[in-house]
């Protein structure tokens, strides 16, 4: 694409100098508008349609007030007159209408074998030739040097072409290698970018020139020889002068390109790398160099987490963040690249878009290398306090505060989507044994985390999904083997896995057994809670230890409630009866001594008389 | 005159000795009262007055006639009785040590005023010097008091005894079936407690009505009895029932001790039951402090023994404590310690601990640990009870789980106690937390040893297996297995066909010896599963597979998944858009005869037509190829042209001298 557009005022002779990526411009317009089809009239019209819009754009429009004439090749004045990168645009366009209008003839001269067409061909093939070497001149006046050198090679492109048709075939020799050579320099040293582009036409130049060296041959065998002999000297002349000129020429502009370029080889392609990541993977590259002898080399069941492994951990998550740094750098630069190339497109940006997404498989997939082995470490150090071994707890207090069968199924999960991206963005590999290992490695990872579900749903009492679930882990475990990989720790693994279930099976027979007799048994245990608070409610203590002191219990100490506070109101016996015994001894006297002493006196006995009388 | 007195005389002591007999007191203090006016100095008269006086229960007004210490040596054993009746006790006592020769009546009394003075030593040497002598023996009341004061006293194994040698006399009198239901309840033996107290019930309704009592008057004997019928239920736990015998009682108010105690007793009962409404509505609390506080008056406080008072007074604690009272209910514990704290050391030593329990737990509620732990520090922690010494542990886990603490009081509790299943629960528990299993599965394994070693009863039996159960299990859950499976064994060798120790056994076995635990898996029944479960599911959503909305999660977690992919398909509409171009039709000009062909060299000079037409066509078709590349057809095609141009070189010569003029013509045009 062009860039560096500015517009000054004409008056000032501008000092930059123009960029246009002139085979990258041609070659993404060909594509997007009828050459893949070959319909080399559209793509004229194409040309033509732009054209118009460059110059309404620039006020070059014939007119009264706006007419100008034709540009004059002079230097002084042409320089003046160009100051924006779109006149070097509209050279370039007519150039390519021109050819394109020479190609459709062609095709019509090949179908009618009508004599007035060719020669209307050879007319447009010599109009594009003529607006190259215009374009050619313009650029080695206002343009950089990287510009002037795909141009010289452009206009000796066709150049060739046009001596072709002429049948001027030493001519179209000389230009097709002046181009052939140029584009390889370019290809070495120029934008790598557009490295693709230059190697495309090395490779269409070939046929040209065995064509043309076939049709010389000829020419020798029947010409003069001192003739023939002062060609191939004024050949070989012109061709060590213009690659000296193309020597020169390359070299002036890798000096102008940026020195030390880093690139990083992946999936069988070289890929260059800008600054901001350069920096970034420098950094990571350093960290990995300073720390990567402390990491375990082999991950495997027999590693020690008793000691060491927060240090470790501390390493794994540098390297993953310093990753995830230079991931983000290249994220950004995609997402700008799908945002241009969904606008507009041009084969340099989509070689540009590939290359970025080859280099984010790179980060991803050393990213997912050390999160897989980290977690893959935590796994282990998990599934051994959960089977009650000593561990290194410092470690996993900062992970997970109480490791639970739960964490083992998120982790797995976790784990199977890391290795599947892992080996997505893998360097690539003819290898069959190494796509049976992954194969057979993911597998065994996805039959693992179905373990740890079938455990999680074993201790949730959901026995019929367990037994399920454990079937589809033997299955997962037979495939495994079916994929007849030689790799040891895969077939260790599924091996221990084996026997992991076997045991669960017996356990989980013997368990949902126990819940059968839940029903059964809550009854029994309300029979002897019954009795238990009976003997409880006997000692006359109502506090919940001393309460339970006949049953292993530990309920209370959830409440920290040990002793009942405050205590509860309490009740009295009633008093025994005590008889008053001493009461009985209490006796009236007797009283007959005085009962005597009254029969001596009469007078009584009268009173008692007379009231009978009476 | 003088035989108008005599005659006098002799016919008031004939009225009186009528009305004693028939017990018309009344009647007969007139009488007396008549002849004293008349002779101040008869003695008979003046015994038969106070003796009138103590019939009636009215023992004020026998006081009051003691006037001359004549009267009082004549009648020392009445004095002393009306004293004994009056409360006064101790004047009662110094009456009776002047009497220098002690009949067996007056030992009676002494008895009794010590049963009164709560001083059961004493009472008991009484009555057993009085076992020796004749009749006292074959007496049941005598029995009844000398049982009543056994149980007064703590000593349970002489009225037990006392109690056998008179086994046939309980079914003959309510009020010894009473006693012994109360040596029952003494002994927590609440089965038997209840059956006596249904057995006195029967008897005392069955002697009453030959007896000729009311109903009413049957019921009001019955109160102690159902009272008593309450507390056996209340201790039982079913308090409901306890609550209508107390209400029953209460309904029918008699003012008698046994009321109180139903108060009492109702207010506990009612403290637990509604205790929900109760914490909600502090009125009821106040209503129930009212209540015992009215029971511990002056004039009430003679029913109640001390026991009685003290168990009242910690309920008049804690009701203030409910009320969050607390300076009142600290004066009120001051108090109480300082009243009953010197007291019998033994017996009032629990008593203390009690109230320091009620202060601790008001010291818990304001947070304050550290008081709360010197306050209990103060008793002697290892003679101090179960009780004190659990909430002194229960203190160090509310005070920042200070679990090594309260290990080490539960350490230091007796051999006895500390090896309680409860007991060893909460070490194992608490050992668990601090994370020492070694000694949680040694505490466990010396409290099974000690049962190996004892003689087990049915009740031993059952705890030894719930032992090793609990042990086993949880050896399982800290992962020693063997240990585990040993456990499991032993139950297997006890009782073969335990239905919860085969599985965990074969559990246990299965994590170091599977083939041993298939063995035993033949044993189990099958079990049929599921077969319709959609493993998919599971093994997509893993845990979660149940839920919809961790879908929606799952959703979220894809999403960078769904933009790559969105970004994939706005790449391919494009494409497709660039294959679906098509090519627009040409438009031919409506003039044009379609099958007309014209002479293709009509432009031409007559020079060039005719003879250049061939060979010219051949060469264009090489020209032609070439930039595009060569196919494999038109390069054979091109060695042929070649071939051809070999044979004619004369007139490729003349063909190309001819073909250079045609292009100076055109440069010169373009010049001009």
């Amino acid at each position: 694409m062009a860039t560096n557009i500015s517009t000054s005022p004409k008056e000032d002779v501008p000092k930059e100098k123009f960029h246009l990526d002139i085979l990258n411009f041609s070659q993404t317009s060909q594509i997007q508008f009828g050459l893949r089809l070959q319909d080399y009239k559209k793509y004229r019209q194409y040309c033509s349609k732009r054209i118009q819009r460059l110059r309404s754009q620039l006020r070059k429009q014939y007119g009264k007030k706006n007419y100008v004439n034709k540009i004059v090749l002079n230097g002084g004045e042409t320089e003046k007159q160009i100051n924006d990168v779109r006149y070097l645009q509209i050279s370039l366009l007519k150039t390519e209408r021109a050819w394109s209008y020479a190609m459709d003839l062609k095709a019509q001269f090949e179908k009618d074998n009508d004599s007035r067409i060719g020669f209307h061909m050879n007319r447009r093939f010599g109009k594009a030739s003529r607006n190259s070497t215009q374009l050619y001149e313009l650029c080695k006046l206002v343009a950089d040097q990287y510009t002037i050198i795909e141009a010289h090679a452009y206009s000796s492109w066709m150049a060739s072409s046009l001596s072709l048709t002429k049948q001027d075939f030493k001519k179209a020799l000389e230009e097709i290698n002046i181009s052939k050579t140029i584009y390889e320099k370019l290809s070495e040293q120029g934008d790598h970018s557009q490295k693709e582009l230059y190697q495309k036409r090395i490779e269409e130049t070939e046929p040209i020139i065995r064509f043309c060296l076939y049709n010389l041959k000829n020419e020798k065998n029947t010409s003069n020889k001192v003739s023939q002999n002062t060609l191939t000297i004024i050949e070989q002349s012109l061709e060590e002068l213009k690659n000296q000129e193309n020597k020169k020429k390359s070299s002036t502009s890798s000096t102008t390109t940026t020195t030390a370029t880093t690139t990083i080889e992946w999936k069988s392609k070289s890929i260059k790398v800008d600054e901001k990541l350069d920096e970034k993977l420098k950094i990571f590259n350093e960290f990995k160099k300073e720390n990567e002898n402390k990491l375990p080399k082999n991950i495997n069941a027999s590693i020690d987490t008793t000691s060491n492994i927060s240090p470790i951990f501390n390493i794994y998550d540098k390297l993953v963040y310093n990753l995830i740094n230079c991931e983000t750098i290249v994220k950004n630069d995609l997402s700008t690249l799908v945002r241009v190339n969904l606008k507009n497109k041009s084969v340099k940006s989509e070689i540009e878009e590939q290359s970025t997404r080859i280099l984010l498989a790179y980060i991803m997939y050393h990213k997912m290398k050390y999160l897989y082995e980290r977690n893959s470490i935590l796994i282990t150090m998990m599934q051994r306090v959960l089977d009650g071994e000593k561990v290194d707890e410092s470690a996993i207090k900062k992970k997970v505060k109480k490791v639970t069968w739960n964490d083992l199924v998120r982790l797995s999960t976790h784990q199977v989507k890391v290795y599947t991206i892992m080996s997505e963005s893998r360097d690539t590999d003819s290898n069959k044994e190494i796509a049976r290992d992954q194969d057979a490695q993911l597998i065994l990872l996805k039959s693992i985390r179905l373990y740890y579900i079938a455990v999680c749903l074993a201790k949730s009492l959901k026995f019929s999904e367990t037994m399920a679930v454990l079937d589809r882990v033997l299955t997962n475990i037979q495939n495994v083997r079916k994929t007849n990989t030689k790799n040891q720790q895969i077939l260790n693994d599924t091996n221990e896995l084996e026997s992991n279930i076997k045991k669960q099976r017996s356990q989980i027979h013997a368990n949902s057994f126990i819940q059968q007799l839940s029903e059964n048994q809550d009854l029994k245990n309300q029979m002897s809670s019954l009795s238990i608070g009976g003997i409880t409610t006997a000692s006359g203590k109502s506090n919940d230890l001393i309460s339970g002191l006949d049953s292993f219990d530990t309920s209370f100490l959830t409440e920290k409630k040990l002793v009942q506070l405050p205590p509860q109101l309490q009740p009295v016996q009633a008093k025994p009866i005590f008889f008053d015994l001493a009461f009985n001894s209490v006796t009236f006297p007797s009283l007959d001594q005085r009962k005597k002493g009254s029969s001596t006196g009469t007078p009584s006995k009268g009173l008692f008389g007379f009231w009978g009388r009476g | 005159m003088s035989k108008d007195t005599t005659v006098s005389l002799e016919q008031l002591f004939k009225e009186l000795d009528e009305y004693i007999i028939n017990s018309q007191f009344k009647k007969a203090i007139r009488v007396c009262n008549k002849i004293l006016s008349v002779n101040g100095n008869d003695s008979e008269a003046f015994q038969c007055k106070v003796i009138c006086l103590m019939q009636l229960s009215n023992f004020t007004e026998a006081i009051e006639c003691f006037k001359k210490p004549e009267q009082i040596q004549s009648m020392q054993f009445e004095y002393s009785y009306c004293l004994y009746s009056t409360a006064k006790y101790q004047e009662a006592l110094t009456q009776l040590e002047k009497q220098s020769s002690k009949e067996t009546k007056s030992l009676e009394l002494e008895a009794q005023i010590y049963y009164k003075l709560e001083n059961y030593q004493k009472t008991i040497s009484i009555y057993e010097s009085l076992l020796s002598k004749p009749g006292y023996s074959d007496s049941i009341e005598f029995i009844t008091n000398l049982c009543a004061v056994y149980l007064d006293a703590g000593k349970f194994n002489e009225c037990q005894e006392l109690l056998n040698k008179n086994k046939s006399q309980q079914t003959k009198t309510h009020e010894l079936a009473f006693n012994s239901a109360c040596l029952a309840i003494s002994k927590n033996d609440t089965k038997t407690a209840e059956t006596q107290l249904k057995l006195a019930k029967k008897i005392c309704t069955d002697s009453l009505k030959k007896d000729g009592f009311s109903e009413e008057e049957i019921k009001e004997e019955q109160t102690s009895i159902d009272v008593q019928l309450g507390y056996v239920q209340q201790i039982c736990g079913n308090l409901e029932k306890s609550l209508e015998q107390y209400q029953n009682v209460l309904e029918q108010q008699v003012g008698d001790s046994a009321t109180l105690v139903a108060t009492n007793n109702s207010i506990s009962v009612r403290s637990i039951l509604q205790s929900d409404q109760w914490s909600t509505q502090p009125k009821e609390y106040t209503h129930a402090m009212d209540s015992l506080k009215s029971l511990l008056t002056e004039a009430e406080s003679t029913r109640l023994n001390s026991k009685q008072k003290k168990v009242i007074n910690y309920n008049l604690c804690l009701l203030l404590v409910q009320l969050k009272k607390v300076s009142q209910c600290e004066e009120l514990i001051k108090t109480l310690k300082s009243k009953y704290g010197q007291q019998q050391q033994q017996v009032d030593t629990s008593f203390v601990e009690d109230l320091d329990i009620i202060q601790v737990s008001l010291l818990i509620k304001e947070k304050k640990f550290k008081d709360a732990e010197k306050l209990l520090l103060k008793n002697n922690t290892t003679t101090g009870s179960i009780k004190s010494q659990l909430l002194l542990a229960q203190i160090y886990l509310l005070d920042n789980n200070n679990v090594a603490k309260a290990l080490n009081v539960l350490e230091k509790l007796d051999s006895s106690v500390s090896l309680r299943p409860g007991i060893v629960a909460t070490k194992v528990a608490l050992y668990e937390k601090s994370g020492d299993l070694e000694k949680a599965v040694n505490s466990l394994d010396d409290l099974i040893s000690i049962f190996d070693k004892q003689k087990k009863s049915e009740k031993d039996e059952e705890i030894y297996v719930n032992l090793l159960k609990a042990s086993g299990n949880f050896k399982l859950k800290h992962h020693k297995y063997r240990e585990a499976s040993d456990m499991f064994d032993r139950v297997l060798k006890i009782n073969p066909n335990d239905l919860i120790a085969l599985p965990s056994y074969i559990v246990a076995t299965s994590h170091f010896d599977p083939s041993l635990s298939q063995k035993y898996e033949g044993k189990l029944p099958n079990i049929k599963f599921e077969s319709k479960i959609d493993i998919d599911l599971i093994e997509k959503y893993g845990l979660t597979f149940e839920k919809k909305l961790n879908l929606n999660e799952d959703s979220n977690s894809s999403s960078p998944t769904t933009t790559t992919t969105t970004t994939t398909k706005s790449t391919k509409p494009t494409a497709t858009e660039v294959v679906k171009i098509k090519k627009s039709k040409k438009k031919l000009p409506k003039v044009m005869k379609p099958n007309y062909v014209p002479d293709p060299g009509r432009w031409l000079p007559k020079w060039q037509r005719a003879n250049a037409k061939a060979a010219r066509s051949k060469k264009n078709k090489d020209i032609i190829k070439g930039p595009q590349g060569i196919a494999s057809a038109s390069q054979t095609a091109s060695l042929f042209v070649q071939e051809s141009k070999n044979t004619n070189t004369n007139n490729n010569n003349t063909q190309s001298s001819k073909s250079e003029k045609p292009r100076n013509i055109h440069k010169k045009k373009s010049k001009k």
